[in-house]
């Protein structure tokens, strides 16, 4: 059976109802919080984003400063990440320093991954995923 | 003697004295009627139903309508995903329950006949004569797909319909019978046992088109609608009863549906619809909802999309009613002086606010005499299950809690 993550941040209202339609369509996963993210895993992530590592990233500082309203040293990032003048691996050392700048929520089981709350894709994503193991004794 | 007679000489709950008549809707779907994120304690599973249909006994109601769904509507909330079979569901309520009449809702497409009027009559025998039968055709079509094929067309659908609730009927009432229809064929119908209700389990049906209003009119006891106004509501009541009298020499009467936001003020009763209406509700499932109901919403003005969103949000529709214990009763009394029979209620956290509708609201309506006071002879009674008293007793000791909750907390 696959394990499926969701990556989130509390008072993200995208990642709150992500996880209300996970629970709803009785899809197990488990759910960390986006701070807990590790570098070998954000790496992981971003092999998986044919957009590469930006598409991981909050596309503008208004969108990051709605959810993270605090975090004044990581939006000085979001430009500069955008910008194309950093490598994938630069990015992926920033993200690891401060996991806020991720973008979530993100539902994956390191083999697919989706980022946002997108529900086309999470049905399609879902569609045919084992859910419950019956076969067990 | 005429049918509504014959019910209330048996003592049907349907047909007491009690000029509005109370019920819930949905209480065995997720969500129950609310498209809404807003958090609640309501589950809908055995316990938390026994629990409010104990609550419902104490307080007097007359019946429970389970919502039939196979499948969510989806959105966030997947609304009414969660969804206990009605039939099963029926008959385990009504083997821990004494006095409240339940209905099991049926989707015509999936179940013959003869199963639907076989099943009816065993949960009959269950419950000691509280069982109907709500029919519905299907209106959504992804759940209908499951069954294998299309939802049928609309009058087709009521065609089938109509021949099923015919063999259902016979089933009931004939032994030996042949029947040979567009739909099904039956040879030397049988069934035992019959159905013990005097003369038989009530029916209700709620479609609104043609179809809906002349299926109703031929079958049911009582035709079920959503409100628009008082006037509207006088409106279908007489249409509905002149259309079955004169179409099929019947009697017929009308409920409703409504949603329940009652607080001890007209402010903390708006400001909760505010938070789970408006800032919780489950637009993606609202959107879907009105797709598949074919609401033109560029046609309508921006009042009108408004409400009817917010309705479906708060209540799938159902009337308002929301403020105080005095305004919400007055609400009850105007739908009951419309000659509607009765409505059925939804809460968004039945188990934490019925209690305190059931405390301030239900003697408001006894004294303006639209409802009896509750004899209340269940705690008195031998309990037939030793389980039983242990339902009954934490369902009290948990209403009782909350009321005591709700009424501090204001």
């Amino acid at each position: 059976m696959d394990q499926w993550i969701l990556y989130g941040k509390a008072g993200n209202p995208s990642y709150e109802i992500t996880k209300a339609w996970l629970k709803n369509n009785g899809i197990p996963f488990e759910n960390r919080s986006v701070f807990q993210l590790t570098r070998e895993e954000i790496a992981r992530l971003v092999a998986l984003v044919p957009e590469g590592a930006k598409k991981l990233v909050y596309p503008d500082t208004f969108s990051f400063s709605m959810i993270n309203p605090q975090k004044k040293t990581e939006k000085s990032y979001i430009e500069k990440i955008h910008s194309g003048d950093l490598s994938e691996e630069e990015i992926v050392g920033i993200l690891a320093d401060y996991p806020s700048l991720v973008i979530t929520p993100i539902v994956t089981d390191y083999k697919t991954v989706v980022v946002g709350y997108d529900l086309d894709t999470m049905v399609s994503t879902f569609r045919f995923v084992k859910v419950k193991d019956v076969t067990m004794a | 003697m005429s049918r509504f007679d014959v019910f209330r000489e048996a003592g049907n709950p349907m047909f007491n004295d009690n000029q509005l008549k109370l019920g819930i809707f949905g209480p065995n779907v997720n969500n129950s009627c609310a498209m809404t994120l807003a958090e609640t304690t309501f589950k809908p599973n055995f316990e938390t139903n026994v629990k409010i249909a104990k609550m419902m006994e104490e307080a007097g109601y007359e019946c429970i309508v389970p919502v039939a769904r196979w499948r969510g509507f989806g959105g966030p909330s997947n609304f009414n995903g969660q969804c206990m079979e009605t039939y099963t569901w029926a008959a385990a309520i009504a083997a821990v329950t004494e006095k409240i009449y339940l209905f099991c809702t049926s989707h015509v497409p999936t179940v013959h006949p003869i199963v639907a009027s076989k099943m009816i009559s065993t949960i009959d025998d269950i419950s000691r004569g509280r069982i109907g039968l709500n029919t519905v055709c299907g209106w959504f079509p992804k759940e209908l797909e499951m069954f294998g094929g299309k939802k049928m067309e609309h009058d087709k659908g009521y065609r089938y319909a109509t021949e099923w609730m015919e063999v259902v009927l016979k089933m009931w009432s004939e032994q030996f019978f042949d029947h040979k229809g567009e739909f099904f064929e039956i040879k030397d119908g049988w069934q035992e046992p019959k159905p013990t209700q005097s003369p038989r389990p009530v029916l209700i049906s709620a479609g609104s088109s043609k179809s809906g209003m002349d299926f109703a009119s031929r079958f049911a006891d009582f035709h079920f609608s959503f409100l628009e106004s008082m006037e509207q509501a006088r409106e279908w009541t007489n249409h509905m009863k002149k259309l079955a009298w004169e179409e099929y020499r019947r009697e017929i009467n009308t409920f409703t549906t409504s949603f329940v936001v009652c607080r001890s003020t007209e402010k903390e009763a708006w400001d909760y619809y505010n938070y789970y209406v408006r800032e919780r509700g489950d637009d993606e499932v609202t959107d879907i909802i009105c797709e598949l109901f074919n609401i033109d919403t560029a046609s309508q003005s921006k009042e009108f999309n408004k409400k009817f969103r917010e309705n479906f949000i708060a209540g799938w529709g159902g009337w308002a009613l929301v403020g105080t214990p005095e305004q919400v009763a007055d609400k009850l009394i105007k739908i009951s002086e419309a000659g509607v029979s009765g409505t059925l209620i939804s809460f968004v956290d039945y188990l934490a606010e019925m209690p305190y509708f059931n405390e301030n609201v239900m003697p408001l309506l006894e004294q303006a005499g639209v409802r009896n006071p509750v004899k209340n002879e269940a705690s008195s009674r031998e309990s037939m299950f030793v389980n039983k008293s242990n339902f009954f007793v934490g369902a009290q000791e948990s209403s009782q809690e909350v009321a005591v909750s709700l009424a501090t907390s204001k």
